[in-house]
């Protein structure tokens, strides 16, 4: 297991270099260059603006500026902002646990209602309720967020006045009311992935049941419902786990709509505000962190579908 | 035997129900497909359906509920939602196919390399491709988007730069298949250029395949480009997009919350259709993921 685990960790290396190369690029694609957009205020003449690329080091060459930049992000300097000039680093990792909470919740809800519906499906089979469950999960895929969103707001916070529309609380304050700000937001991020979960429990279980051990447990006299939950549901759950952890992944960059509807303070909402002030230090430093997330949590599911699967484990 | 006769016996043989009547015994593709086709012909046809000029702005209209005068109700200068929806298939349809038709372009020509090349191509184009695939597609678009400025043109060479690599892996893995067939082989013991067996034996046999994809693509490339637009990265207004009347809408909730219904209404029908054809297409194309 271990020799498999550090190829996986090997091949996370060129995909972040791929990433940040990626990153580098979108800066310098930019009309413009850093120097301008920190000095667009400021009346300079050209000597001026010489002098202050040369400081910033940007008369070299692209791979030498591609480098000496590359050189800081390893070293967790990820430059200043252009608006605020505080370390983008800090600012991220500020906003960071705003979005870590959405998604924990997102999660926690798409695979509470998205690995049982999947699993009924699975079991009834070509029924109305597996149609059912099908074309609801098509939808979950089909409906935009931002939309979904503003709908629930319209009936849950408009209407019913039940939950709060806007704004964010941190758990730290008040526990309760974090959950209760957070509730809708955190359904219209788990929106997709319920549908996902489902669709993955629903064929990964249909092929569990076809195997030879679940006819032999059944073959034995046993409940169904013990074959169903010890021995099909537990080893159809071992790549859905695996996604889950995948998908958690792609919540915390998939959090750029709700909280831009909800007005949450967080990662994705410091993104389209950095795109919309032309911070492009901030918006660099979140997409890089974004990737980040996703490779490591890809890492964390590789590492954990190896340590179940026996397989695997014993290489 | 005449050719006539020929003939004859081969129309009496029973043919094999090809792809397409195998399709249209699909509910699901039929119904998709039909969900789809009407927004194409909606597109088409928006300046004869549409009541009202999507622009005109209609001062005693403003923010009026849904009336016999305007069918959907009226947005914050007095323009006609539904002949705005009308007019915004146009944005969301076109979205779809030219960034799906960019990422097809680049993706497909790219994989089939990756996967008849083999060796350091390969393995050079995996790493890209799982780099850029690292990237949250929507964060990957919007900072494309933002780097190329606002613009339906620019948010749809995003959204195809973004998919891209989706394509390319695909490509590749049913090049990989085919280049396992033994009609490949045969190609090459008669001895054919290497450009011909790819073109003329390995690719046709990826287009199953990657007709699914591109059908989903459709799906999620038309969601991604009305996300872009509510954020105000894709079409600029007063120009008609679902999306960016969602992003006005949103202020009116209270007030008018038809403006925000109708527009989303429609995106969820178009992408259900689209990702309904493509599931349908999955079905009776591609026999692997039949139970």
């Amino acid at each position: 297991m271990g020799r498999y685990l550090l190829h996986r960790l090997a091949l996370a290396i060129p995909t972040l270099l791929v990433v940040s190369i990626v990153v580098f690029v979108l800066q310098k694609l930019l009309p413009g260059d850093a120097a301008t957009l920190m000095t667009a205020d400021a009346d300079l003449s050209a000597d001026d603006l010489t002098r202050i690329r040369a400081a910033l080091g940007l008369d070299k060459s692209w791979p030498v500026q591609y480098l000496v930049w590359m050189w800081g992000v390893v070293q967790g300097d990820f430059g200043t902002s252009l608006n605020t000039k505080l370390p983008v680093l800090e600012v991220i990792l500020d906003k960071l646990p705003v979005t870590f909470q959405l998604a924990s919740m997102a999660i926690v809800i798409s695979v509470g209602i998205g690995v049982p519906l999947g699993v009924i499906a699975a079991l009834k089979r070509g029924s109305a309720v597996d149609y059912g469950v099908n074309a609801a999960g098509l939808s979950g895929l089909s409906i935009p967020p931002f939309w979904f969103g503003i709908m629930l707001i319209l009936a849950f916070s408009v209407e019913l006045n039940w939950f709060p529309a806007s704004g964010y609380v941190s758990p730290a304050e008040d526990f309760w009311a974090s959950l209760h700000t957070m509730i809708l937001p955190a359904i219209v991020l788990a929106s997709e992935n319920i549908a996902i979960l489902m669709r993955h429990t629903r064929s990964a279980m249909l092929g569990v049941l076809k195997q030879d051990y679940v006819r032999t447990a059944r073959a034995k006299g046993l409940f169904e419902r013990v074959v169903v939950v010890r021995h099909a549901l537990r080893n159809a759950l071992i790549p859905v786990i695996t996604l889950g952890a995948i998908e958690f992944g792609r919540l915390l960059g998939g959090a750029v709509l709700t909280e831009q509807v909800f007005t949450i303070p967080g990662f994705g909402k410091l993104l389209v505000d950095g795109v919309f002030t032309r911070d492009y230090p901030i918006v660099q430093g979140v997409v890089l962190v974004a990737a980040c997330c996703y490779i490591a949590l890809n890492f964390l599911a590789d590492a954990a579908y190896a340590s179940v699967n026996p397989r695997i484990r014993a290489r | 035997m005449t050719d006539a006769a020929i003939q004859t016996a081969a129309q009496a043989l029973p043919r094999a129900p090809g792809v397409f009547a195998r399709l249209l015994r699909h509910p699901g593709a039929v119904a998709g497909g039909g969900i789809a086709l009407f927004f194409v012909l909606i597109a088409i046809f928006a300046p004869i359906i549409a009541p009202y000029d999507p622009m005109a702005v209609d001062w005693m209209a403003i923010r009026g509920g849904p009336s016999a005068a305007h069918w959907f109700g009226s947005d914050e200068i007095g323009r006609d939602v539904l002949s705005r929806v009308i007019w915004g298939s146009r944005a969301s349809l076109l979205a779809g196919l030219v960034s799906i038709g960019i990422a097809m372009a680049i993706g497909v020509p790219l994989g089939l390399a990756a996967g008849y090349l083999g060796g350091w191509v390969d393995a050079v184009l995996m790493r890209v491709v799982d780099g850029m695939l690292a990237i949250p597609l929507l964060v990957l678009a919007i900072a494309m988007a933002a780097t190329l400025g606002p613009s339906l043109t620019n948010a749809m060479i995003a959204i195809g730069l973004s998919v891209c690599p989706i394509f390319v892996r695909l490509a590749r893995a049913q090049t990989l298949s085919a280049m396992a067939e033994e009609y490949v082989e045969a190609a090459r013991a008669m001895g054919y250029s290497h450009l011909r067996i790819a073109l003329r034996h390995v690719l046709p046999n990826t287009v199953p395949a990657l007709l699914v994809q591109a059908t989903l693509g459709i799906a999620t490339a038309i969601i991604t480009e009305s996300s872009l637009s509510f954020l105000g990265l894709g079409q600029q207004p007063p120009s008609p997009s679902w999306g960016s009347s969602l992003n006005a809408a949103k202020n009116f909730i209270v007030q008018a919350p038809w403006m925000s219904l109708w527009p989303g209404l429609a995106i969820c029908l178009a992408v259900f259709g689209f990702n309904l054809l493509g599931d349908g297409l999955r079905d009776t194309l591609d026999p692997r993921d039949k139970d």
